[in-house]
């Protein structure tokens, strides 16, 4: 063999060691985002049955153009007097109600509660706390894994970990594939042979997909401490003068079709989607949307207007700004997919079911390989369904939490239960590399 | 037949251009999708040459001719940049 084969042949072996060292340390923990993932792109559709079936929260048509909601605004207002924050989200399809999102002081805490009104009769048909609801856990579970300390950068060193696997899969693939063709699958009876061909197959086949759901991811997870390190200010911050006492601001009536009108006239490309009034004294309000046909994040367009006269005071259309403002903006609707429809939806959960099939996979490949080596170990089908089934009751176990006990209860459970597992994994890691270390010695010192 | 015309081929067809047919062809599903979702074709021209990229891509899977799968994959490319 000629020296420069020898060289290639351990560059492969060396990227093949880190796809399976990476892979395993990683894989529950990519598992888990890609079966959250998959469900967290129905967020939107998933929320509106749950208005719909457990709240009754249906709208009836308006006599208007536009949805009414003034007098509800005005009910909560005077409910809640010393509400910290309220935002607007605005029904885009027939049916759905006005969602009021107020944040309000209970006690020494805020609440936030969400709050449906119907837009049609303009009457407030429910309320529910909004961090105990099952959008929120989905969301915040994909997020941050319910983890609030380090849960979100954990979640994107879960998408760099997803990235380096598919970049090194990529590098070892044809080496793996050698006379193989795309897209067989060998020897049926043998599970190992079958599970490492589907590996490869759809390993390859979701490769770009999920290249892009991971690094989207990474910087989605990590933009906190990447924004802190890299001294990076959000692209689209606007700060108001403040002209008037907060409470005033509060109190201060809004005629909402008019601002709607006035916000068409100044931005008429922007799609209305959530209006939020200030509360801290600039006497703003901010109307919140998308323009169609683009790919970025939902809701970043906007325009600022006077609660007084209504007149434009700041407008933000992502189209005329620099790349740097549109390559940030990007990155959220490229992971969550949701700027081609329900189709698309479909498209990325069954996409982004690959990495959680490749994580399994992986695994009972792994253990194949050990069993050949050792076959005193367990079952490896055994052990993958026991990991799986973990994996499940964990998600499962901390919904119920959510839904039944509350927000912080399950963020407490979920804090504990991940971080005895970082602590566990890293100590095992640790605890691996030092045995293997005083193995080597002790083989130099007794060959 | 000559043996190892044959095996580079197949490792270039099978190593190379199959995943990068494929990565492109998971451009394409999500770029036509998206297209018709959102109405956003230039004119039926441009529909016509978004929705036959992914198809075309997968009959070159399919077929696995190395000419095609290179032109198929290099078209699709060539669309998606220059006409977005």
């Amino acid at each position: 063999m000629t020296k420069g084969t020898d060289r290639a042949e351990t560059r492969k072996r060396l990227f093949w060691r880190l796809h399976h060292w990476v892979g395993l340390y990683t894989g529950i923990l990519i598992g888990v985002l890609s079966i959250t993932g998959a469900v967290a792109v129905f967020i939107p559709e998933i929320d509106a049955l749950i208005q719909k079936h457990h709240y009754s929260a249906v709208s009836t048509d308006p006599s208007t153009r536009v949805p009414q909601f003034g007098e509800s605004i005005d009910s909560l207002v005077n409910r809640f007097p010393d509400y910290r924050s309220m935002a607007i989200t605005l029904p885009h399809k027939q049916g759905h109600v006005v969602q009021v999102d107020l944040i309000t002081p209970v006690g020494n805490t805020n609440v936030r509660y969400d709050f449906f009104v119907d837009g049609g009769t303009d009457r407030v048909l429910g309320q529910r706390n909004h961090q105990n609801s099952l959008a929120n856990y989905l969301r915040q579970m994909h997020v941050r894994l319910y983890e609030g300390y380090w849960g979100r950068q954990l979640v994107g060193i879960g998408g760099i970990a997803l990235a380096f696997v598919a970049i090194t899969g990529l590098v070892i693939y044809g080496n793996f594939m050698k006379r193989q063709v795309w897209p067989a699958i060998r020897n049926r009876t043998n599970i190992r042979i079958v599970m490492a061909d589907w590996h490869k197959l759809l390993g390859i086949s979701a490769l770009a997909f999920n290249l892009v759901i991971a690094l989207t991811g990474a910087w989605l997870g990590l933009q906190p401490w990447l924004m802190k390190w890299l001294d990076i200010k959000t692209p689209n911050s606007y700060a108001a003068t403040m002209v008037m006492e907060p409470a005033a601001d509060r109190a201060q009536a809004i005629d909402w079709p008019a601002l709607l009108d006035a916000a068409k006239k100044e931005f008429p490309d922007l799609q209305p989607r959530r209006i939020v009034p200030s509360t801290n004294g600039s006497g703003t309000v901010t109307i919140q949307g998308n323009i169609h046909g683009t790919v970025y994040e939902r809701g970043i367009n906007f325009v600022v207007l006077s609660k007084t006269d209504l007149s434009p005071m700041f407008k933000y259309d992502v189209r005329q700004q620099p790349l740097g403002h549109k390559f940030y903006f990007i990155q959220e609707a490229l992971h969550f997919g949701d700027f081609g429809g329900l189709w698309l939806k479909a498209l990325y959960a069954l996409l982004g079911l690959t990495s959680g099939f490749l994580s399994i996979s992986g695994f009972v490949i792994y253990l194949y390989r050990r069993k050949k080596k050792n076959p005193n170990k367990s079952d490896a089908l055994k052990i993958s369904f026991v990991y799986s089934m973990a994996a499940l009751l964990f998600l499962v176990v901390i919904a119920l939490i959510s839904l039944f006990a509350g927000y912080t209860q399950a963020s407490f459970v979920a804090g504990i239960i991940i971080n005895l597992l970082l602590v566990t994994l890293l100590g095992y890691a640790f605890v691996r590399y030092l045995l293997r270390i005083y193995r080597r010695k002790k083989d130099v010192v007794t060959p | 037949m000559n043996k190892g015309t044959t095996t580079i081929h197949d490792k270039i067809t099978e190593h190379y251009l199959v995943p990068a047919a494929l990565f492109a062809l998971n451009i394409g599903l999500v770029h036509v999708i998206y297209a018709y979702a959102t109405h956003t074709w230039d004119n039926y021209w441009h529909l016509t040459a978004l929705t036959s990229a992914p198809v075309t891509l997968g009959i070159a899977l399919l077929l696995k001719k190395r000419g095609f799968l290179f032109f198929t994959t290099i078209g699709y490319l060539a669309l998606l940049l220059c006409w977005p």
